[in-house]
């Protein structure tokens, strides 16, 4: 069903770019994205054009850092948006994640 | 200041007296909830937040502290509810839901988990963002149901 949260998903050589919102209805398009990108060791998600993301959208950042981790290959969050950085800060995870 | 401060639980996690409303509200609406558009709902209440006058510099913590309990009330809850009101000078936000049938309301979790987790964020981000953060257990028929309050600064 069509909701008012939209969000975009463009694959590129180096991994995806993502615009608009990820929230609890659009975060299972961006893991489903994510899992499609093709074995590589450093795949760079470009969060810069994000307006909004909640910890339903975290939770797909958080899980996908560790299966491309467990790999030995790199998930690189570059660029972020303001909105991102902010959730990443108020969750304490600007460490974890790898931000470029 | 948001973030400094640990939400306010019932001093024993169990169903309290039914709250009364504020009566010191000077204004108040209510935001339709609809579980299947979470995004149409944080817009609905991100414009009655603006309507009611809070501190514009604040929307976009806004518009995530409602994100997350909206997130919560739609997903371990049924019938949820928003109530926004101003109340002494400030945006309070009121977001309840009916507990499942029979199942007594755990004790929210409000501290970070490890950043390994991939769940359980959303209270600590919650608290992170607003102010005087107050979960509360109200006991009434035909289900309890959990409420937490959350308040933002009005524009001066």
């Amino acid at each position: 069903m069509p909701t008012s949260s939209s969000l975009r998903i463009d694959t590129v050589d180096a991994g995806l770019v993502v615009s608009g919102v990820v929230d609890a209805h659009t975060a299972p398009q961006l893991a489903e994205a994510l899992a499609a990108v093709a074995d590589a060791e450093r795949i760079v998600l470009d969060l810069g054009a994000v307006d909004f993301i909640d910890s339903s959208g975290l939770r797909v950042l958080v899980d996908g850092h560790q299966r491309y981790a467990s790999t030995g290959a790199t998930l690189v969050l570059s660029p972020v948006s303001e909105a991102v950085t902010r959730l990443l800060e108020l969750a304490g995870l600007v460490d974890h994640l790898v931000v470029e | 200041m948001a973030g400094l401060s640990r939400p306010v639980f019932p001093a024993t996690w169990g169903p309290t007296e039914v709250a009364h409303e504020n009566s010191t509200a000077t204004a108040r609406t209510r935001v339709d909830i609809d579980c299947v558009d979470l995004g149409a709902t944080r817009k609905r209440a991100v414009v009655a937040a603006r309507r009611l006058g809070v501190d514009l510099q604040r929307l976009h913590d806004v518009e995530l502290a409602v994100a997350e309990l909206l997130s919560n009330a739609c997903e371990h809850g049924t019938a949820p509810t928003l109530r926004m009101a101003q109340v002494e000078g400030r945006l309070t936000i009121d977001v309840r839901n009916q507990a499942p049938q029979g199942a007594i309301p755990p004790v929210p979790d409000w501290k970070l988990p490890p950043p390994t987790a991939t769940n359980g964020r959303g209270l600590a981000i919650i608290v992170a963002v607003a102010d005087d953060v107050t979960v509360r257990w109200i006991d009434v028929s035909p289900l309890p149901v959990v409420s937490v309050r959350i308040s933002f600064p009005l524009a001066r």
